[in-house]
């Protein structure tokens, strides 16, 4: 009896393992082809770096930096700046560009903290976080105290962080002081976040003053963001993707280990009904986007950029801070973009022209027009190191413009002023 | 001659003999993985029963709060609740949490013109002059109670009768802009976002108090926003991945494994790159910081209703827990901070807000509530006839608020 089951047992486990080989044959041999195109696609990268050429103004490719720096940064910009200095900022930001984003509440993402030579983010015990070498008290009595908020271009993106606008305000604003023969001491906080827009700004900005802090003047330098923003609709960036993850969460699907490739094409006929079930999950629970016809588009960011600094000023006049609202210069309106390595894209230029023109006529207190800056700057510099971001000295000039500003703000403001 | 030398070769080897070996002891290990499956799948079914044993009764619904409604209804209002709890929740910008769109029959989340989602109330009898936006939480969206039950519900319906009284005034609309779980902060920024989109109401109610727990205190942070950072940080790095299948009990331990890993490293990031998460109880639960969080809260909503002549009313509204007959009680760690907030509201009274949490006590309201803190249909309708009078209260003037 024994004998026969035993025989039995045999004979099942020799189906049991010819079944196992088929499996692993087929699976090797479904494996084999995505193995050579993979060989074939590493060779060809191989080679790329050799046929890639460098051209005029681009980093040296043993930066180590990445794509979009590689695509877009013009190291001619960084007029005045040692090119060890130049080479560092940009290793810097390539690595910060590493870290990603932190969530934050309300205004959705924020830069986390980040420590290197020239790049280096603070954050406070309350989790708000702020561009500056060293930390520094966000209130503190006795010192006139100015916060500046804008998208990435205030932070100062591939500027070292004693080139930044709100570093070169705090300089000009002690200079102005002293030149008056007044002895204050200035802080000014920077607050930019790359993609912002101005209602992010404005949140949180109200956030801060929830949390008890209470600046003297706030500076608002907006217009460059203003399709990442989705103007006029105000969705932050991102927000389609943290839609999207916050819907997958509440469907749950699994997955089968990848190893196998059968596995894998199991997982892809899955996968594919798991869209059709989270397509029709998504059905109806998000409303469409907005669109607008170009003029249209003008007016209604024109007022969404109206009602968000009406709403800054209610906050404002509540705590007592004087605000200032800067529009800002932007590579695509009367900046000579043609003479960079890249053109900008044609869809951001069609765009931002119109926009630009019709906010010179905008008016409101506390407001300044800086949009046709590099015009009146002269066109001999190069006043941009990428697609939008400004050069050292262009943030000073911006920051010397923008200080005479708040020093004198019912003078209207002409490039023979200087501080 | 090939033949007869391949098979004196797989005779030498004795191939077929070691092949049989492998079959036998690949096979042993099948068996032994499948009765590995089988153990593991017992031990997880014990776990579960025992777990099924400590867990707490879901809280019904106290049945007592509906004694005016008709059984067939109420069973018809709890259906559509549970089948609108399986839709979740959607992300919404700034806001971050709102309710998705809903129709049924005592359950409808309808959109605005511009895209924002709002409960349906009672409609309006009469010709609309003025808007009047409610916002709160979930007792003021109405959880467990039909459309026509809500608080703005029955604010329309005072709404409707005043203007039959003054036929030739404008009447007003009352819309629900309330959210499940939406604290004071979260209805702020609800509230300029639909300014900013082009809304312009004549008056904004807020109804707060019970979600008081829903920001992390006055640290003002959203509810569900550890989550949404936990899963904004795996998107970002690459952790989120699709678990595998649990029926298979092996695998189920793998992603149980899994899960730990991913977690200790996710609470390693959370803790690392997210100070607003961190959490100082002592300091974001008390009273003075959570009452300074109101106040500022209100200040701020005031000056922006301002820019756009909004008025706006602050109620502070009565709470399960509090000096209410409530059936159904919270554990006492969590009656405490309710206790020590709302008897600091009523001891140092902040100028501008309606306190409606004595009102239980006032009429001896007995069985008002659904459950721990959500109110039967007939405090909401007291609520909303309070807020009702206390509108009219500062106006001699019976036409217009």
């Amino acid at each position: 009896m024994t004998n026969i089951l035993f025989k039995y047992y045999k004979l099942f486990s020799l189906m049991v393992l010819n079944t196992l080989m088929a499996f692993f044959i087929v699976n090797g041999l479904m494996k084999l082809p995505g193995h050579l195109r993979r060989s074939e696609v590493q060779s060809a990268s191989v080679r790329l770096p050799a046929l890639t050429q460098v051209h005029r103004g681009q980093p040296s490719p043993e930066l180590k930096l990445n794509e979009h720096q590689m695509k877009w940064v013009d190291s001619r910009s960084f007029e005045g700046v040692p090119p060890e200095q130049v080479s560092q900022i940009l290793s810097d930001f390539a690595s910060f560009a590493q870290v990603g984003y932190a969530f934050h509440p309300y205004t959705h993402f924020s830069e986390p903290a980040f420590q290197s030579q020239t790049v280096n983010i603070q954050m406070d015990d309350k989790g708000y976080s702020y561009r500056a070498s060293k930390s520094h008290p966000l209130s503190a009595k006795g010192t006139y105290q100015v916060y500046v908020f804008g998208g990435s271009t205030t932070l100062g993106w591939h500027t070292a962080d004693n080139q930044t606008i709100p570093h070169y305000l705090a300089e000009a604003l002690k200079k102005s002081y002293r030149k008056r023969g007044q002895t204050r001491s200035v802080t000014v906080t920077n607050f930019g976040k790359g993609y912002y827009s101005w209602f992010q700004e404005m949140i949180l900005f109200q956030r801060l003053l929830h949390s008890g802090y209470r600046p003297d003047a706030v500076v608002f330098l907006d217009g460059v963001n203003v399709l990442h923003a989705d103007s006029p609709n105000e969705t932050p960036h991102n927000t389609k993707d943290l839609i999207r993850l916050w819907d997958k969460a509440q469907i749950s699907s699994t997955a089968l280990p990848n190893t196998f490739p059968l596995f894998k094409t199991v997982n892809n006929w899955a996968r594919d009904s798991y869209r059709r079930l989270f397509r029709d999950f998504e059905q109806g629970r998000h409303p469409h986007r907005r669109t607008y016809s170009l003029p249209d588009w003008v007016a209604k960011t024109q007022q969404s950029y109206h009602t968000t600094l009406d709403q800054i000023e209610a906050l404002t006049s509540l705590y007592q801070i004087q605000p200032y609202f800067v529009w800002q210069p932007n590579r695509a309106y009367l900046c000579q973009s043609s003479k960079y390595r890249q053109e900008l894209p044609e869809e951001y230029r069609d765009k931002v022209v119109p926009l630009y023109t019709e906010m010179k006529q905008f008016k409101r207190p506390h407001f300044v027009y800086m949009g046709d800056l590099c015009r009146k700057m002269g066109f001999k510099k190069r006043l941009f190191i990428d697609d939008v971001h400004y050069s050292p000295s262009f943030n000073r000039a911006i920051a010397q413009e923008l200080a005479y500003f708040m020093m004198n703000p019912k003078r209207v403001v002409t490039t023979s002023d200087t501080l | 001659m090939w033949t007869q030398y391949f098979n004196s070769l797989l005779a030498k080897l004795q191939l077929a003999r070691h092949y049989q070996m492998l079959a036998l002891v690949v096979t042993t290990a099948g068996f032994l993985f499948l009765g590995l499956n089988g153990v593991i799948s017992l031990w997880y079914s014990s776990d579960e029963g025992a777990e099924k044993e400590n867990v707490v009764v879901q809280p019904q619904v106290d049945l007592r709060a509906y004694h005016s409604v008709s059984k067939e209804r109420l069973r018809s209002v709890l259906n559509d609740e549970h089948s609108y709890l399986q839709e979740g929740t959607v992300f919404r910008p700034y806001v971050q949490v709102a309710d998705p769109p809903f129709k049924s029959k005592t359950l409808n989340v309808t959109r605005d013109e511009y895209g924002f989602e709002f409960r349906k109330s009672t409609a309006p009898n009469h010709v609309v002059g003025h808007k009047v936006f409610v916002f709160g939480g979930s007792t003021t969206f109405g959880v467990h109670a039909a459309d026509e039950w809500t608080i703005p519900s029955y604010l329309q319906e005072a709404f409707n009768t005043r203007v039959q009284q003054y036929p030739n005034t404008l009447g007003y609309e009352v819309v629900n802009y309330a959210g499940r779980g939406h604290s004071w902060y979260q209805e702020l920024v609800l509230f300029e976002r639909l300014l900013h989109a082009g809304h312009r109401p004549s008056m904004a109610i807020f109804i707060d108090g019970v979600a008081f727990r829903n920001q992390q205190g006055a640290k003002n942070v959203p509810i569900w926003s550890r989550e949404t950072a936990a899963l904004w940080e795996k998107q970002q790095r690459g952790f989120l991945t699709f678990p595998f299948p649990n029926e298979i009990p092996i695998l189920r331990l793998i992603n149980q494994i899994e899960s730990v890993e991913t977690n200790k490293k996710m609470n390693f990031i959370l803790k690392q790159r997210y100070a607003y998460l961190n959490s100082h109880p002592e300091s974001e639960f008390s009273t003075q910081a959570l009452r300074q969080s109101y106040v500022e809260t209100m200040k701020q909503r005031k000056a922006i209703a301002e820019v756009y002549g909004i008025k706006t009313h602050f109620i502070w509204q009565p709470h399960g827990q509090f000096r209410c007959a409530n059936n159904r009680l919270l554990g006492s760690d969590q009656q405490k901070p309710v206790k020590a907030l709302y008897d600091d509201f009523l001891k140092n009274r902040i100028p501008g807000i309606h306190n409606l949490s004595q009102l239980c006590e006032k009429n001896k309201l007995v069985n008002a509530f659904a459950d721990e803190l959500h109110y039967g249909p007939d405090l909401n309708k007291l609520v909303a006839q309070t807020i009702f009078e206390k509108l009219y209260e500062r106006t001699h003037d019976e036409h217009t608020l």
